[in-house]
């Protein structure tokens, strides 16, 4: 029930209200683990109902596991440059974690997220490789995947690759010692928001998660405390036992709802600040893309003004050459003015994606913390109740 | 009557089965009184944590806030800091409220602690007790044998004709490290009497205050945590 609730609130489905209007929903369910040992993992149903022309069906099944979802993620990161992908739950390949309840429903919610935030973007929506996903049989999919391994950037290596990208080959071409990097006051501002912002957010997601620890092990020691003070009370005997027993049940009570806060706060509170993360880091993969894509868009332009100039002088001094020449140099006029649009269009299309990726996380974190609070305002009011229930059980026993 | 030297009758045994079955509850007692004095000390760390945390949240949560506003690039980073500094100061005010929380919880669970040291004395009573006993078994052994020795010393010496002087003489001895033994005797009974009544009025008050505490503690514990009812976080 807490999953659906949370599925329907924080992803954005089209809604099908209206008969004939056009719906996408996507549910990504029913977590089972398949085979043995380390070649162990998950697959998922998806399920896809639409009335949407492109499909082919008005539903469809599939079982996908995480490998699919990444060639997923992966294809539209390389097509849609620009567009800030959906991000993905992480690998998380420690064995021991690997199956506890709580990561499996976790990682499915995750992927249940990332699968309707595609089909609620305007563009990503209709992507070729989204309708494969959703819809080719498993011995396709298969196909597909090992045809894409291993191509594709990780925003993990952001920095080393920043690091790559700047020792690459223009230099050479150009003679120029240091690359060169788009710098505007407003993308300067823009960049240094979005480190920063990750480094806040990554630690309030650490203490999140270190405060859904302490839940549980406060509950674990009230639970062991509860218990040793029945054990107390049963060696004392009469009304005083009574008492002891009282004191005993509220904590072992008390014990199972912080182990139920524990979970809440996991789920409503450490996971979509983590997802907070996630986005913030995808920001980032693209804030490398656009990198990219200026330095191509630079060199290359360089490199045609350095031509042309050559080509001026060409024509008087070396004519036969002229001709080659000039076939030569109107390719790579072609390719700067590629490069330029290429460049371009990242530029405007980050511009859109900052509104939505604001305004998304903003109800995201509101509704988090909103959760929090709720959260917490009800376990301190059920401690103060169950405590001050017996109070008058013990003023009893002391005027006795 | 036994007839090998130093042979004695049976020992005393502790005959007294009232203190005997005190004695055992005593021990069941503070059997499950460690288990419990460990229990909170595990219980006060984890309330200890919990407050840390919560405080270390709110201060990730203050310095989010501060960014949010400082660096605004967009109108809805002005609302996310709304939000966020709500959730901070709830925080902070929360971490503060545990660890007053425990600082009270500290005070009342240390009646267990407490207890745990007035079992040591009770164990050191319990063994004077029982080394008075053994003096007094051990003297009552002694004059046993004495008297032993002097019938056997008699015995002997009425064969003798006219009786045997060596033997009268060491019978006399005898007879007065008797005398002496029984006085021994009679004072390290009056001394065990002493203290078993010791015992009894000190197990007696014992239990009185045990009771007294404990309830004192358990009424102190649950009353220091209604609390929390001041920490809750208003709903956003």
């Amino acid at each position: 029930a807490l999953s659906q609730e949370r599925s329907q609130s924080q992803s954005p489905r089209s809604p099908g209200a209206a008969a004939g209007a056009p719906f996408l929903s996507i549910c990504v369910t029913d977590p089972v683990k398949m085979g043995t040992g380390v070649q162990s993992y998950i697959s998922y149903r998806v399920i896809t109902k639409t009335n949407l022309p492109e499909f082919e069906g008005a539903e469809k099944i599939v079982i996908r596991r995480y490998s699919d979802f990444e060639w997923l993620h992966d294809r539209l990161a390389e097509k849609y440059k620009g567009i800030f992908i959906p991000p993905l739950p992480e690998k998380n390949a420690v064995e021991k974690f690997r199956f506890s309840k709580e990561f499996i429903e976790l990682r499915r919610q995750a992927l249940d997220l990332f699968i309707n935030r595609l089909a609620s973007h305007p563009e990503l929506k209709q992507s070729e490789d989204l309708r494969t996903f959703l819809q080719a049989d498993e011995e396709k999919m298969d196909r597909a995947r090992s045809y894409e391994t291993g191509i594709f950037k990780k925003p993990g290596d952001f920095i080393q690759m920043f690091k790559d990208v700047q020792s690459k080959v223009s230099d050479v071409v150009l003679g120029k010692e240091k690359p060169v990097e788009e710098s505007t006051p407003e993308y300067e501002k823009l960049k240094h928001y979005i480190f920063e912002l990750e480094n806040h957010l990554a630690e309030a997601q650490k203490q999140a998660f270190r405060l859904v620890k302490r839940h549980r092990e406060l509950g674990q020691s009230l639970a062991d405390f509860g218990k040793a003070i029945k054990l107390l009370g049963a060696c004392e005997g009469d009304s005083l036992e009574k008492v002891f027993s009282e004191v005993g049940s509220k904590s072992e009570m008390l014990s199972i709802k912080l182990q139920r806060e524990a979970d809440n706060l996991l789920f409503n509170f450490e996971e979509p600040l983590k997802d907070y993360v996630r986005a913030v880091q995808s920001i980032k993969a693209t804030m490398l893309d656009r990198a990219n894509a200026f330095r191509q868009h630079f060199d290359l332009d360089q490199e045609r003004k350095y031509k042309e100039l050559n080509l001026e002088k060409m024509k008087f001094m070396n004519p036969e050459k002229f001709s080659e020449s000039e076939t030569e140099f109107s390719e790579l006029k072609a390719a700067s003015e590629e490069a330029t649009k290429r460049y371009e269009h990242i530029v405007s299309v980050m511009n859109d994606e900052l509104a939505r990726f604001q305004e998304q996380k903003t109800a995201d974190i509101g509704l988090a913390f909103h959760e929090f609070a709720k959260g917490q305002a009800k376990l301190a009011k059920d401690i103060a109740d169950a405590w001050r229930s017996i109070l008058p059980k013990l003023e009893a026993c002391s005027s006795s | 009557m036994v007839t090998d030297w130093g042979g004695v009758r049976p020992p005393l045994v502790e005959e007294d089965k009232e203190f005997l079955e005190k004695k055992q509850k005593m021990q069941d007692w503070e059997q499950q009184l460690s288990s419990a004095s460990q229990q909170a000390e595990a219980l006060v760390k984890a309330q200890q944590d919990m407050g840390d945390t919560m405080g270390a949240l709110g201060l990730a949560f203050v310095k989010l806030t501060k960014f949010e506003t400082e660096e605004a690039l967009y109108e809805s980073q002005r609302i996310r800091a709304v939000d966020s500094k709500r959730v901070a100061t709830a925080a902070v005010k929360a971490s503060r409220t545990c660890r007053d929380l425990n600082t009270q919880t500290v005070k009342y669970l240390d009646t267990l602690h407490e207890h745990l040291g007035i079992m040591l004395s009770v164990h050191t009573a319990f063994s004077d007790r029982a080394s008075a006993l053994l003096t007094v078994q051990t003297l009552m052994s002694d004059l046993a044998s004495l008297q032993s020795r002097i019938e056997k010393l008699e015995a002997a010496s009425s064969k003798v004709f006219g009786g045997d002087r060596t033997r009268l003489r060491k019978v006399h001895e005898l007879r007065e490290t008797i005398r002496a033994t029984e006085d021994a005797k009679c004072c390290a009974l009056r001394e065990y009497e002493r203290i078993k009544e010791n015992n009894k009025i000190e197990l007696s008050r014992l239990d009185r205050e045990r009771r007294e505490d404990f309830l004192e503690m358990l009424k102190g514990y649950v009353t220091s945590q209604t609390p929390w009812i001041v920490a809750s976080f208003s709903v956003c």
